[in-house]
């Protein structure tokens, strides 16, 4: 979480930006309660705050008090973002999940910047990149030659030679057999 | 193989070649004076050539069961693994590779935890390591396959490791997917056992292979002798029982006659990881499809390859407890044929190709001519009336010839079904094996009616396989759509699909043959009674229904029922403990809801090196279905551009949120 960059990214006169720390213990994952000045949270969208409070449940979340402030914090952040800096591909519900994210540890904020992050394994994961795969070893395997006819059986030569084997057989073996016929 | 051996060896492959040509001259001398009065004719002439080349092609596996039943009869005992009383520890280490190509995931996953187990039970199980190679392009099935993977993976059971890896892009099909195991992972491995989706080996035999690698290094490749096994269909009951019953006599004579010689089916075998790497690496045959380009059917010539470079390809008739299903029904199994056809007729190229070891050519030989061996039965059958014809009217049945062509007959049968008796003899003289075949009324029984479903299955298949020659040598492949299969078995519909271009042609050429001479009809007979019931024939062998009743009354029973080997009631264990469906149509939905399962996708992605980039039009497209709920609908492309994109990843994991706002998503990712 790169709360630095995430400040430098926003204006400074937004008020009230508290970020939200995540704390995972051995057997389930908190936030730090988030001291919301505004306490009264009417002017938050209600369906907005409902989607973001079952995203942070989802999330591992349990405790009431922890998943509603969390939920406050992220939705008026977002309102906040997309009042100052509009951005047409992201709603306020999306910001305010990107977020909740962000601090959940699901993404990093690279990633939510859009930028390339294909070096940095995910964050948010069971499964280390050893428990996939072992290391990759290169080895050469090189293509064998396949399919190159025997000199004596090229193309032109083989039907020439089959037919006048046939042709031989049977000019020895027909004869034979009329010979021996009782007609 | 001692070399002792050698001289022995050899002079039997002569022998039995020798043997072959001379009975099919034998057979061509006989009828010859019958077919030719005083001139041949084209007729004549054809029947005359084909009736040499089937009566050889016959007498030669005739041989090579004569041959094995001589050595069941001189030395019957198949070593149990159990038994075996020097049983060092191996010290190399073994990758299972387990390719897959949108299998059901459920079979694919019970097989593998039986597998895994039957290996703890051995205690040597970290010599060992499974690799689950995917190149599913369902991506439903992908996630199914990375779904059931973690679940594996998160259980710390002491096993076998499991590796995950997909593949975007199938190139190569399963010899690709085995060719990138070796130049990624193969540096690790001493050996590797490539196996089907439906293999099960048990741990034992796995085990005993790696030991019998490290005992010879000038081993490349140990083939085990799969037995076909667990389908409930009376077809692949058929199967399993001839299977059981005769093939040990059959893989036993093969095995013996090629020797070091041997060959490879593509599965359950052990291979020299490193020979294989560096001597195997196929590369596409000159010209183009269907002989040439890309190798379809690769075992039979990696087995070339494995030779050529000095290394022995081994049969081991001796080792039990490798096994495979069969298909359920017979378009299935036709199928499958159409696909080993496409393959063995691409062999035709390597017969006369340079520096292909002689008894890899008379490999590439025989599997073609199981394919078109079918055509030239047809055009016997067609042909050889026309030489006969004004047999009777000149001389009648009292003439010599046609009691010689009679006897000929006989004995051409005689030659097809002396192998079965040699199973008989055999399974008869040992009780627990009679017993294991349900005793000697069963057995006997069992045997009859496999013979005539056999004699009845012949004609349809032989239909199949000249319909599959004449289509691939036009670059075409025959499909069957809408194969909805019932859980009986096959429906009235799909099998009318699939045969009513036999049942005309059965009906007309019975109708043909009457017009011309009933004594035609006769000899067709064989023939047209297959093809013209081949649609009820059909769905009554791909009925599981009989082949419950079939297994009830104890027929078509194999030992392997009785006495039920430890990874099949494993895996039946694992089959029927199975929760998860194999195939969820939400499964995407609920990829794209929980966190931590893109989470280790994207590790999946970045450990096997499988990200790439969606582009823009894809991006915008699955914008636009989800913008509107439309997730299910995404086309499969779509979905595996961006399975295959971390970053589009996340973008629409909080996209999907946004849009499932009623409480699905929640719903979801408890599921």
């Amino acid at each position: 979480m790169d709360h630095v960059r995430d400040l430098k990214k926003h204006p400074a006169h937004i008020k009230n930006y508290q970020p939200i720390v995540l704390e995972i213990g051995k057997d389930s994952i908190r936030l730090s309660p988030v001291r919301d000045d505004r306490a009264d949270n009417a002017d938050l969208p209600v369906e907005t705050l409902s989607l973001v409070a079952d995203y942070v449940r989802a999330n591992g979340v349990r405790d009431p008090n922890e998943i509603a402030a969390a939920a406050n914090g992220c939705v008026r952040r977002a309102q906040q973002l997309c009042e100052h800096t509009p951005d047409g591909n992201r709603t306020v519900e999306q910001l305010a999940l990107e977020l909740a994210g962000e601090q959940l540890g699901v993404v990093s904020s690279q990633t939510l910047a859009g930028e390339p992050d294909e070096s940095a394994v995910a964050s948010y994961k069971v499964l280390n990149l050893s428990d996939v795969v072992p290391p990759i070893e290169r080895t050469p395997m090189p293509e064998q030659p396949l399919g190159d006819l025997h000199p004596v059986v090229q193309p032109h030569t083989w039907p020439k030679a089959i037919f006048g084997a046939t042709r031989e057989v049977l000019s020895l073996v027909i004869p034979r057999f009329r010979l021996s016929s009782p007609d | 193989m001692p070399a002792s051996e050698k001289p022995v060896i050899h002079f039997a492959r002569f022998g039995l070649l020798a043997a072959s040509l001379v009975v099919g001259f034998f057979a061509t001398t006989i009828m010859w004076p019958a077919i030719v009065r005083n001139q041949a004719s084209v007729a004549d002439m054809i029947a005359i050539s084909l009736l040499f080349v089937l009566t050889s092609w016959t007498a030669l596996w005739f041989g090579v069961s004569v041959i094995g039943f001589a050595l069941v009869l001189w030395n019957p005992k198949r070593e149990p693994l159990k038994r075996r009383i020097h049983k060092p520890n191996p010290f190399t280490h073994t990758a299972i590779l387990l390719p897959v190509y949108n299998e059901d995931t459920t079979l694919v996953f019970a097989g593998l935890q039986a597998m895994r187990e039957s290996l703890g039970k051995t205690g040597q199980a970290d010599h060992f390591d499974f690799f689950l190679l995917s190149d599913s392009t369902n991506p439903d099935i992908w996630l199914a396959e990375e779904k059931r993977w973690r679940q594996l993976c998160r259980a710390s059971d002491g096993l076998s490791k499991v590796y995950y890896r997909h593949r975007r892009v199938n190139t190569g099909r399963k010899a690709g997917n085995i060719a990138d195991f070796c130049k990624r992972w193969g540096a690790a491995y001493d050996f590797m056992i490539p196996l089907d989706a439906d293999s099960l080996v048990e741990g034992e035999l796995l085990l005993e292979m790696v030991r019998q690698m490290e005992a010879n290094p000038q081993l490349g490749i140990l083939q085990t002798p799969p037995l076909p096994l667990g389908s409930s269909s009376l077809l692949s009951r058929s199967q399993q029982f001839i299977s059981r019953l005769c093939g040990p006599i059959l893989s036993r004579g093969f095995a013996w006659l090629t020797g070091a010689d041997g060959n490879y089916w593509g599965h359950n075998a052990i291979i020299r990881t490193a020979a294989f790497t560096r001597y195997c690496g196929l590369s596409e045959l000159p010209g183009q499809q269907p002989l040439g380009g890309e190798i379809l059917s690769h075992d039979f010539v990696e087995a070339a390859l494995m030779r050529r470079a000095g290394y022995e390809v081994r049969l081991a008739t001796d080792l039990v407890g490798s096994y495979e299903q069969s298909p359920t029904t017979l378009p299935e199994y036709a199928q499958r044929d159409q696909r080993w056809c496409q393959g063995n007729m691409q062999h035709t190229r390597l017969i006369v190709s340079r520096f292909i070891a002689p008894m890899n050519r008379f490999h590439f030989f025989t599997g073609m001519l199981a394919y078109v061996s079918s055509p030239l039965w047809m055009l016997f059958l067609f042909v050889s009336p026309l030489a006969f014809w004004g047999m009777r009217t000149r001389h009648g049945f009292d003439d010599p010839s046609v009691w010689s062509g009679i006897a000929l007959f006989a004995g051409i049968m005689t030659l097809l079904l002396l192998p079965r008796l040699f199973g008989l003899i055999v399974a008869l003289g040992n009780a627990e094996a009679r017993r294991g075949f349900g005793g000697t009324f069963r057995l006997m029984s069992s045997t009859a009616f496999e013979l005539v479903l056999s004699v009845l299955l012949a004609p349809i298949m032989m239909a199949f396989h000249t319909l599959f020659v004449f289509t691939t040598l036009q670059g075409k492949r025959v499909e069957w759509n809408s194969q909805h299969r019932t859980e009986e078995g096959l429906s009235w519909g799909d099998a009318w699909r699939v045969h009513r271009g036999q049942t005309f042609a059965g009906i007309a050429l019975a109708a043909l043959a009457y017009l011309l001479s009933p004594t035609m009809l006769l000899w067709l007979a064989p023939i047209v009674t297959g093809l013209v019931f081949s649609i009820p024939l059909s769905i009554f062998i791909s009925s599981s229904a009989w082949g419950d009743r079939f297994r009830r009354l104890g027929l078509l029973q194999i030992p392997e029922e009785t006495d039920v080997p430890d990874i099949i009631s494993r895996f039946q264990y694992h089959l029927r403990h199975s929760q998860t469906p194999s195939r969820d149509p939400r499964v995407f939905e609920q990829f794209l809801l929980d966190p931590q399962w893109i989470g280790d996708h994207i590790v999946s992605l970045q450990a096997t090196q499988g990200v790439a980039r969606a582009n823009l039009h894809t991006l915008q497209r699955v914008r636009w279905n989800m913008a509107r709920q439309r997730c299910s609908e995404l086309s499969p492309a779509d979905k595996l551009a961006l399975l295959s994109d971390p970053n589009a990843l996340h973008h629409f994991h909080f996209r999907a949120w946004s849009t499932l706002r009623d409480g699905k998503a929640e719903s979801h990712m408890r599921n």
